[in-house]
């Protein structure tokens, strides 16, 4: 039922694109990231597409669909403790670039004595303490329960723009600590895996946005990392579906055409349909949910709804 | 058991940017001014995480009245708010918290007397952000404030409904309403709340609420239901909307005292006081370049 409604809804949508190359590259035109946004948008509502101001507006996306945001995400645990990561053993840093010839962004100075509670920083404590005025209103009988917040709450807003140089989806955050108030970028570092956090996390300016300092994950490698997720996903779908589509394609042969079974898959349909060519099982408008889970390895403690299952 | 309507307090998310443009406000225009400035923020209502308290967000865009960016999506409001940035510390300490939420919440309390806001709804709600800002260690001390109107309401009723359609939320809309998240329903119908008749004790209302907390709309809502307790309704019918476990809840007025004031936000170890937002490494400019590549 929802199936249908979708697949109309995608019918109506998808418009005849021009060379994609996005199961082979990795990248996506212009009008894919559209697409996979629409779907994204679509599956998870809590992505939203959004405008930009306009000195900050790209021509060749539509006006109102600049970039894609997401609100008050929730990290309770650090990439770090996530992983059990002592956060020392990468100390070796001397050298600025790395095996591979990366240059090595910022280096985040992580504090080695992690975890300590927000709110305790330095003489700054005692200061906001004496700030406290609990006459500040009238709450005689006090009905109200006062709630704590988990001091490891941290809350981010993310951002995926288009990169019209890699030719990929871009992933921008915004952190908060549980207070609400801005977390610097060695905080929001403390929220990437260190796989990455060295490599390819640098501290950007929105291009989107008036004046705002993000952490951005640096979009160099995502076509390859794409092209190999996109290409485990086929595998994966192609093995489970194969069975089914030889045994099913004799049988249904005959009877193509005629309405056999309203919850037919059109996956299957269209491997059918393709069944000379590549079989299309990763469609592109799918795109954006094997980013979301791609990056959710960058930063595993940010807990962004990406299970789903696409496919 | 008590039914007494309990809300979600609201919270703020402030970003950089806000106290970027904040210092080189207070550097190039407020110099020593430090009355009070129209400010706005954003909020969201519908398109919520699961379990999110209530919040505003602002940022630098907050400072730019006259020019109000298209808002992050269909369900997202505008709330209006001022600053009030003092110039030092000793001078955040000792105002006057008490008198400052309720001269705010004094407005209001016109603004609702005056019937102002059944043609501008905006003007139900507001919040202040009291601040100081020490430019040399670029730290900011900042408490943000949701006067609210007290009044207390016995639940009697409590029963699920559809979620509220785009169709309706358009309609909201085509009501001007874009800033607002309250309207009257006639009849299964938004309707703006320059239609509502005083001649019955009862009225049914519409809230796009922006917590999705179980049980706990926004705080938003208590100055409305106050208001219409000032009015003289007893009996209130409130559709609440959500994406996700919308209802309806038939309240009655049990208690009335526009007087009594509350709304500073709490810190999250739940305490009445300030925050601090240590902008040292993202804004001062030797720090920046230390960081950049």
């Amino acid at each position: 039922m929802i199936r249908s409604t979708f697949n109309s809804w995608r019918e109506y949508l998808t418009p005849a694109y021009h060379t994609s190359t996005f199961n082979t590259t990795g990248e996506i035109t212009p009008q894919e990231f559209i697409e996979a946004g629409d779907y994204l948008v679509y599956k998870f509502p809590t992505w939203q597409w959004s405008s930009a101001p306009p000195n900050k507006r790209r021509g060749f996306l539509p006006e109102d669909k600049q970039y894609l945001i997401t609100r008050k995400v929730p990290s309770f645990v650090r990439a770090s403790d996530y992983l059990g990561e002592t956060g020392e053993n990468d100390d070796d840093e001397e050298d600025d670039v790395d095996e591979d010839g990366w240059t090595k962004a910022s280096k985040p100075k992580l504090s080695t004595k992690k975890q300590k509670p927000q709110a305790v920083k330095s003489d700054d404590f005692e200061d906001i303490d004496e700030l406290i005025d609990d006459n500040a209103e009238d709450n005689e009988d006090d009905d109200e329960e006062v709630e704590e917040k988990d001091p490891n709450k941290r809350s981010y807003d993310l951002f995926i723009h288009y990169s019209t140089a890699y030719r990929v989806p871009r992933m921008y955050l915004i952190g908060y600590d549980s207070n609400g108030s801005p977390l610097s970028p060695e905080e929001m570092f403390e929220d990437v895996s260190s796989d990455y956090r060295d490599k390819t996390v640098t501290i950007e300016k929105a291009p989107f946005m008036n004046d705002t300092t993000t952490v951005s994950i640096h979009p160099c490698r995502h076509a390859a990392v794409m092209k190999v997720l996109i290409s485990r996903a086929i595998q994966a779908v192609t093995n489970k579906k194969k069975s089914n589509i030889e045994t099913n394609l004799i049988a249904n042969v005959k009877k193509l055409g005629l309405a056999d079974n309203d919850e037919e898959d059109w996956e299957d349909v269209n491997a059918l349909k393709e069944s000379e060519s590549e079989p299309q099982v990763v469609r592109v408008d799918q795109y954006l949910i094997i980013f979301l889970k791609f990056i959710t390895s960058v930063t595993p403690g940010i807990e962004h709804d990406y299970t789903m299952d696409a496919f | 058991m008590s039914n007494i309507l309990k809300f979600a307090p609201i919270g703020s998310f402030v970003d950089a940017s806000f106290f970027q443009e904040l210092s080189k406000l207070k550097l190039d225009e407020f110099k020593l001014d430090s009355t009070k400035k129209e400010i706005f923020a954003t909020y969201d209502t519908i398109q919520l995480q699961t379990n999110e308290d209530p919040s505003i967000s602002l940022s630098s865009d907050s400072f730019k009245v006259t020019n109000i960016l298209p808002l992050f999506s269909k369900s997202s409001r505008v709330l209006p708010g001022f600053i009030t940035n003092v110039n030092t510390i000793e001078e955040f300490k000792s105002l006057d918290k008490a008198k400052f939420i309720k001269d705010s919440a004094n407005e209001i309390y016109k603004n609702i007397i005056d019937k102002k806001i059944l043609q501008d709804p905006y003007l139900l709600n507001q919040f202040e952000v009291l601040s100081f800002a020490d430019l040399k260690k670029f730290k900011f001390y900042y408490w943000i404030a949701f006067p609210s109107l007290y009044s207390q309401w016995d639940i009697i009723d409590k029963h699920d409904i559809d979620y509220f359609s785009i169709d309706n939320l358009e309609l909201v809309e085509s009501l001007g309403y874009k800033k607002n998240n309250v309207f009257l329903i006639k009849e299964n119908q938004p309707k703006p709340l320059s239609s509502l008749h005083f001649s019955s004790s009862e009225v049914e209302i519409g809230f796009l609420d922006s917590s999705s907390i179980p049980d706990k709309p926004s705080r938003f809502l208590q100055n409305f239901l106050t208001a219409l307790g000032l009015y003289g309704f007893k009996r209130v019918k409130v559709n609440i909307y959500r994406k996700i476990g919308s209802y309806q809840i038939t309240l009655e007025n049990i208690e009335l005292d526009h007087t009594r004031v509350s709304g500073w936000e709490r810190t999250a170890q739940g305490k009445l006081g300030p925050k601090l937002a240590d902008l040292g490494s993202l804004i001062d400019p030797i720090k920046l370049s230390e960081q950049s590549v």
